[in-house]
């Protein structure tokens, strides 16, 4: 009897795990075995790696904070800006440079011999992958414009360390607390939100494939272009004024370039110079918020439950956030 | 009177008729695009609708919408383009070559560049985005001015001298995104050209040197005729050709660095319009520039109303629609005319 009721707990237990299981499987790694692994490229084809990689290059600044989460280690990274260096994990902050990620120094990456060169889709260029294959050296490109995104390659990076984003102690913190935060946003009424890139010279709003939209919308906010972007499978979509009026949005959250305080107020300023924005409930009720770009404009890596916790704030400022 | 000037005489009234005629229609036009861009967008609102929220509402979304949206969308849009047609039509004229625009020969560029360098260098100044974005208009025509300078400034030495420093400028443009690339994304819609998000302010800052450019170039009409018909001809009826050529390269500069401070680097206006407006009217500067005015006032309002609708509630930017046109007008234009030397 023992026995039939344990083999029927375990059988409803793997049953109940199945969906699970099938949503958690990442679409970048195809196949492993002990000693590499086969996963998907940016451009959809398959790479075979060898496992635990000792000399890595990154080729894009953006990667290396998920590299380092993922129990990896780098040799050389690309050119960083000054005020950006503190964002990179400190381990890597003092690295070699190979040159700015548009126009990576192939003849430097080529002399390190490293074991594996991870690359951006962002601006990776087919010569630069020729030059890699012609050397005989191992690569892959990645790209993530969101969090899920980010979570698929961080795992996938975990599978090239011999782990995975399930047993990482990084990775785990990182989803777990993302996790919370999210169960938590999703008892509490939702919010409309509309997502704007302001550069200055116009407006774009963000689909919810865009990062902070993306963050919004699963902190249970409803983005108002959804609709509209999808369509279009665009991250930012020029759009237009009158429609963002007339759905007249209960928050406003604004990325720019600029960083400053004094220039975001000037920027408020100038966006709502235009009597139109009075109109709309989230300037009525002071809730448009400026967000900060370390979190929202560049990738927040393993800074994401930061970035959630800011924004799950931002959008039910009457629940405490901080536990 | 003899047969031939009595032949003369008609065609001259001929002529005149014709272009009254075409005058008239271009006016329609212009204001045709008008009531189409203040009628079509994303609020659905009728001509009654469009009335009371202009004349009798004084809040609501209606009187927002169409006061603080379209409207100085659509003021801001005609003084674009009467500003880049009518430089493109200066410098068409005093450089006598056809393809002389305000982008082929640097000035959109000059522009261009000082207004990136604060989007993605120095974006705590973003505030002076629009001061920085003139006075590189005007400062690269002085540099390019310069440049050609030898015993006096010929055209061809002009325009060879714009497209050195357009290529120059256009290499910094690149460099910076090099240097720069994880805020290039900052600066797309302004290197396309774009009149999303204009307003009262943008439309108050243009509107005075938008008037004295007009202003200008149209009571030197009659000089910039002169001019097209060369230096000699020129001096020989009494034409400082140096001074007026200056005067001129200053005002179409203004006109550019205005629409190039409001509207990003717009191309194909300075170009289109001009050309087609020949075509229409001829080449006579006093009648030309007038049409110009009244041409890129609609095609502007049109273009930019397309750009809305097309993809609803997402907008393209009007630099795109217009390089859509711009560029099969341009093949015609190299395939289908022949031109003068």
């Amino acid at each position: 009897m023992k026995k039939l009721i344990k083999s029927v707990f375990c059988s409803l237990a793997v049953i109940a795990a199945l969906p699970i299981c099938a949503k958690e499987l990442n679409p970048l790694v195809i196949k492993e075995t002990a000693d590499t692994i086969v996963c998907r490229d940016f451009y959809g084809g398959s790479v075979t790696l060898h496992k635990n990689p000792e000399k890595v290059i990154i080729g894009y600044t953006s990667l290396v904070g998920a590299w380092y989460c993922a129990g990896g280690k780098a040799v050389a990274i690309p050119n960083t800006l000054e005020m950006n260096v503190s964002n990179l994990p400190k381990a890597a902050r003092t690295l070699p440079r190979v040159g700015n990620f548009l126009n990576l120094n192939m003849e430097k990456i080529v002399s390190m011999k490293p074991d594996l060169v991870i690359l951006s889709a962002f601006r990776c260029g087919q010569g630069t992958i020729d030059i890699l294959k012609s050397s005989g050296i191992e690569y892959i490109v990645v790209q993530y414009t969101n969090y899920q995104e980010f979570y698929n390659v961080l795992d996938l990076f975990c599978h090239i360390n011999d782990g995975s984003a399930r047993t990482n102690a990084a990775a785990v913190k990182i989803s777990s607390e993302v996790n919370k935060l999210c169960q938590k946003a999703a008892k509490q009424k939702s919010p409309r939100f509309i997502s704007i890139f302001y550069t200055g010279r116009g407006l774009s709003c963000e689909s919810s494939l865009a990062n902070t939209a993306q963050i919004a919308k699963m902190l249970n906010g409803y983005n108002l272009i959804d609709e509209a972007a999808d369509s279009i499978r665009g991250t930012r979509i020029p759009f237009s004024l009158e429609k963002i009026v007339m759905d007249n949005p209960d928050v406003i959250l604004f990325t720019t370039m600029c960083d400053s305080e004094a220039a975001r107020k000037e920027l408020k300023k100038q966006v709502f110079s235009n009597p139109a924005w009075q109109e709309i409930s989230a300037v009525r009720h002071n809730r448009v918020y400026f967000l900060p770009n370390r979190l929202f404009l560049y990738k927040a890596n393993e800074h994401y439950p930061e970035a959630f916790r800011y924004m799950a704030k931002i959008l039910y400022p009457w629940e405490n956030w901080n536990k | 009177m003899t047969v031939d000037s009595k032949n003369n005489f008609w065609n001259l009234r001929e002529r005149a008729s014709y272009r009254c005629a075409a005058f008239v229609v271009l006016g329609i036009f212009a204001v045709f695009a008008f009531f189409i861009s203040l009628r079509m967008g994303s609020l659905d609102l009728s001509w009654t609708g469009i009335f009371k929220a202009l004349f009798i509402e004084d809040s609501g979304i209606n009187r927002q919408i169409i006061w603080n949206i379209r409207l100085p969308r659509n003021v801001v849009a005609v003084m674009v383009g009467v500003c880049l047609s009518l430089s493109g039509a200066i410098l068409q004229g005093i450089m006598r070559n056809p393809l002389a625009s305000p982008n082929i020969i640097g000035v959109s560029a000059g522009g261009g560049l000082l207004a990136i360098i604060i989007m993605i260098v120095l974006p705590q100044y973003i505030v002076l985005l629009v001061p920085a974005a003139f006075a590189g208009a005007v400062g690269t025509t002085l540099v390019i001015y310069l440049a050609a300078w030898k015993h006096g400034v010929q055209p061809m030495r002009l325009i060879l001298a714009g497209v050195a420093v357009a290529s120059l400028l256009g290499a910094c443009i690149s460099a910076l995104m090099q240097f720069y690339p994880e805020r290039v994304a900052g600066i797309v819609s302004f290197m396309v050209g774009g009149l999303s998000a204009r307003t009262w302010r943008h439309a108050a800052m243009i509107w005075p040197y938008a008037l004295l450019g007009t202003g200008v170039a149209l009571t030197g009409a009659k000089r910039l005729n002169i001019l097209a018909l060369g230096d000699e001809i020129a001096v020989s009826l009494g034409v400082n050709v140096e001074l007026t050529r200056a005067a001129f390269i200053a005002v179409s500069s203004l006109l550019a660095a205005a629409a190039v401070s409001v509207a990003g680097l717009l191309g194909f206006v300075g170009l289109i319009v001009p050309h087609t407006m020949r075509l229409v009217v001829g080449s006579d500067y006093r009648v030309l520039l007038p049409a110009c005015i009244l041409f890129s006032s609609g095609l502007m309002m049109l273009c930019d109303t397309l750009g809305r609708m097309v993809i609803q509630p997402a907008e393209l930017p009007v630099g795109i629609i217009m390089a859509l046109l711009g560029a099969p007008f341009f093949l015609y234009l190299l395939r289908g005319k022949k031109h003068e030397n």
